[in-house]
């Protein structure tokens, strides 16, 4: 997996949650919501996905570090 | 044939008898109890490690005294045995270990005051680790069974990791060294992880001495990235965990620590989306019921304007009766049509009658 779909995953949840802070805040306004709304729908659809699907990376390093 | 001496100087004589012992003995594990510890000039460690029968001195530099030594202690020490320039034997030590708990537990009660008095614990040195980190440096056996619960919760918990693993000894001489060179390496990654994870399941108290030594504690503490410790079970706490950012009581739960669940996430998406349809539609509400508000003063308003028409209206029907020729006739006046010239015919009307009249005469006023 590359550091652009992990970074993805963080920076949708901090994206979703600045969302949930405009739908609460005095920020809102009536006439962005729909799109907001659907885009909300969409990234928690898209997070959901990939913290079902993809795994972790796991590479052991070649050094030997039992060598001084 | 009588077998001639060999003949040596000093010099020579040592530096033989040197290359028999380390051909002999390249290295030799020695155990006994350490008598007349001492430290020249802050550089220079000699004891001399004694049993019932016989003692041999014990030479080593303070760089290899990672873990405090005292009379009584008992040892085994690693060493190369020599013969010195002043002829006397003694037995260089590369590394050491205490046997029994006891002294293990009183080597690192001694490096934990020092340590302490240098502030290497104390709180406000501690970094909080990062939320979600994308890259994660792992410092561990990868036979280890702590390890492995590691990686199990770690996988179960979190997706989209990259988890680069230093495989290292965690137990035994030399272990701690190996921690060290791993810890400097991950220091020094070209695409730094965001957090060093130290991991090592339960073992007994030498075991886990590795953790106590002076050398690593350093390390730790000195990391310009954060450390996460998951150290033995949870009763057990080495200096390495009292050195590290944050300490996790077993490898199970630094990985708990490391990463959220995934399944908490996903569940708080669902809230998340459902705080939001709740406050769309409190918006809704409050719009309809502020263009509802609207829409009543928009009545009221035109019933207000309605009314005063109404009143208007009133008011002019009242002045038009009150100007109505008939009302004026039934109060007994009379309408006169015609030219007032003598000799014409005027209508006088009345309300009831009409009078045809000849004008006689017209004076003016």
């Amino acid at each position: 997996m590359s550091n652009k779909d992990e970074s993805d995953i963080k920076q949708k949840i901090s994206q979703l949650s600045e969302m949930v802070t405009w739908f609460e805040g005095d920020s809102f306004q009536l006439e962005q919501a729909s799109d907001k709304f659907q885009a909300a729908q969409l990234l928690a659809q898209e997070i959901e996905t990939e913290l079902s699907k993809i795994g972790n990376q796991i590479n052991v390093i070649k050094q030997d570090f039992s060598k001084q | 044939m009588v077998n001639q001496p060999l003949e040596l100087s000093v010099s020579d004589f040592l530096a033989l008898t040197n290359q028999i012992l380390d051909n002999a003995y390249p290295s030799v594990a020695v155990v006994g109890e350490v008598a007349s510890f001492k430290v020249n000039q802050g550089k220079y460690v000699f004891f001399d490690l004694k049993d019932e029968r016989g003692t041999v001195s014990c030479f080593m530099t303070v760089y290899n005294l990672r873990q405090p030594i005292e009379d009584g202690m008992r040892l085994i020490v690693v060493a190369n045995p020599k013969l010195t320039a002043w002829g006397k034997f003694s037995l260089t030590v590369k590394a050491y270990r205490m046997i029994g708990e006891g002294d293990l537990q009183r080597s690192a009660s001694l490096l934990e005051q020092k340590l302490k008095q240098e502030g290497l614990f104390d709180d406000d040195r501690k970094r909080l680790l990062p939320v979600m980190p994308k890259r994660v440096a792992v410092i561990s056996s990868t036979d280890a069974a702590g390890y492995k619960d590691f990686i199990k919760i770690l996988n179960d918990r979190w997706s989209g990791l990259e988890v680069e693993v230093a495989h290292v000894q965690v137990q035994g001489i030399g272990a701690a060294d190996q921690v060290i060179q791993a810890l400097n390496y991950c220091n020094q990654m070209p695409h730094e992880p965001e957090v060093i994870v130290i991991i090592r399941g339960g073992g007994s108290a030498d075991d886990l001495s590795t953790f106590n030594d002076e050398l690593l504690v350093r390390a730790i503490a000195a990391s310009r990235i954060p450390v996460l410790t998951g150290i033995g079970h949870e009763v057990d706490t080495t200096l390495a965990d009292l050195a590290a950012d944050v300490r996790a009581a077993t490898p199970s739960n630094a990985a708990q620590i490391l990463v959220p669940d995934k399944r908490d996430v996903i569940a708080r998406l669902s809230t998340d989306i459902h705080r939001i349809r709740r406050a769309y539609q409190a918006m809704i509400d409050s719009q309809i019921r502020e263009v509802g508000a609207l829409v009543d003063r928009i009545d009221s308003l035109i019933d207000q304007r309605l009314q005063s028409s109404v009143e208007q209206l009133k008011h002019i029907e009242g002045v038009m009766r009150a100007y109505d020729p008939k009302l004026v006739l039934k109060r007994g006046y009379a309408i006169v049509r015609g030219d007032p010239v003598v000799g014409e015919k005027l209508e006088i009307l009345r309300e009831k009658d009409t009078i045809i009249a000849e004008v006689v005469n017209v004076k003016q006023r």
